[in-house]
């Protein structure tokens, strides 16, 4: 039906200004759902930003690594 | 106020369906999809139970009228609930048809009030909407999901919402039953307004409106079938008699461990 789940990346910060910091991953069939999720399970702090990002889409900066983001 | 009586039983309409949106939305806590999902369900549940907690306070304040979850004993023919929540929601197809349905519903009607002249209810339901955005965000990623491919999961959905719009069709009455509302500026749009927008968001949502009985109505949508209003109960703004089936309400009630109550 919804095809293979993806899995999101999840970065945030508590206050503007602050360094952006992996807080975890998650699972969705898609970028809309995966906003949702992101927001309620990783509540635990008052962020003043979140975003997500398909694992599969960030790549290595590192002149000795390829490939995909590595779980 | 002459409004009081309309306001009172528009209020208690909201509080009960809250609840046993509540009540099914926890209910999917475990089982769904994928455990993101569950989460997401379990934490719509604690919004709605805080909403409707919310709206029984306005009752008790402005209106005398105590509505306690725990300690009503209303029989299920006198709730003011949508039919669609009447059963337990034995798919996930149901339960995204209420998110996407119902709880909408429930969204858009709150929202009438936001600027209206009732000031208990208004200056509450910005924080109620500022929640609700993320079931809205839920239910419209889950049914452009389940709809972007031909198979079971989308007609067991085509199947849900369409129930779903017929028994929430009900819910927002016949036309001009809220006149006294917005002449008195308690609200500042009417059901029948509120009902077509629904339509138009749902119809936005699914690749074939008529696959859940709406049809083109002008620029918007409407149901595709006339409802017969006469037997419609203002008090419960239901069509339909019954109500939510009892061993769904002894579970919200505590019914088996009225024992504990008062450890």
């Amino acid at each position: 039906m919804a095809g293979p789940e993806r899995v999101f990346e999840v970065f945030a910060r508590i206050a503007p200004g602050d360094p952006m910091s992996h807080i975890g991953t998650l699972n969705a069939p898609g970028i809309e759902l995966a906003r949702v999720y992101a927001w309620r399970i990783y509540d635990e702090e008052d962020w003043s930003d979140m975003w997500v990002a398909p694992r599969d889409a960030i790549v290595s900066a590192h002149p000795d690594q390829d490939g995909p983001l590595p779980a | 106020m002459r409004a009081g009586p309309d306001i009172r039983s528009t209020l208690v309409a909201l509080s009960d369906t809250k609840l046993l949106l509540g009540y099914h939305y926890g209910e999917w806590t475990f089982g769904p999809p994928a455990i993101e999902a569950g989460i997401a369900a379990c934490s719509m549940a604690q919004e709605e139970f805080g909403h409707a907690r919310l709206l029984n306070g306005i009752l008790k304040r402005e209106f005398e009228l105590q509505i306690d979850p725990l300690d009503d004993v209303r029989p299920p023919e006198a709730f003011a609930s949508i039919a669609f929540l009447d059963h337990p929601l034995v798919s996930w197809a149901e339960l995204i048809a209420a998110n996407a349905v119902v709880d909408l519903a429930l969204s858009l009607v709150l929202s009438s009030f936001a600027e209206g002249s009732f000031q208990p209810l208004a200056r509450v339901v910005p924080k109620m909407l500022l929640e609700e955005r993320f079931h809205a965000e839920h239910a419209e990623g889950w049914v452009r999901l389940v709809e972007s491919e031909a198979g079971p999961a989308r007609n067991a959905l085509r199947d849900a919402l369409a129930r779903a719009v017929r028994d929430t069709a009900a819910f927002f009455g016949p036309p001009g039953h809220d006149a006294e509302l917005i002449r008195a500026g308690v609200r500042t749009a009417n059901d029948a307004a509120l009902r077509e927008r629904l339509w138009t968001r749902l119809a936005s949502l699914v690749r074939d409106p008529a696959a859940v009985g709406l049809t083109g109505d002008g620029d918007g949508w409407s149901l595709a079938v006339d409802l017969d209003w006469s037997g419609w109960d203002a008090g419960r703004r239901r069509l339909s008699a019954g109500g939510p089936e009892q061993e769904m309400l002894d579970e919200l009630r505590g019914t088996k461990n009225v024992a504990f109550k008062s450890a």
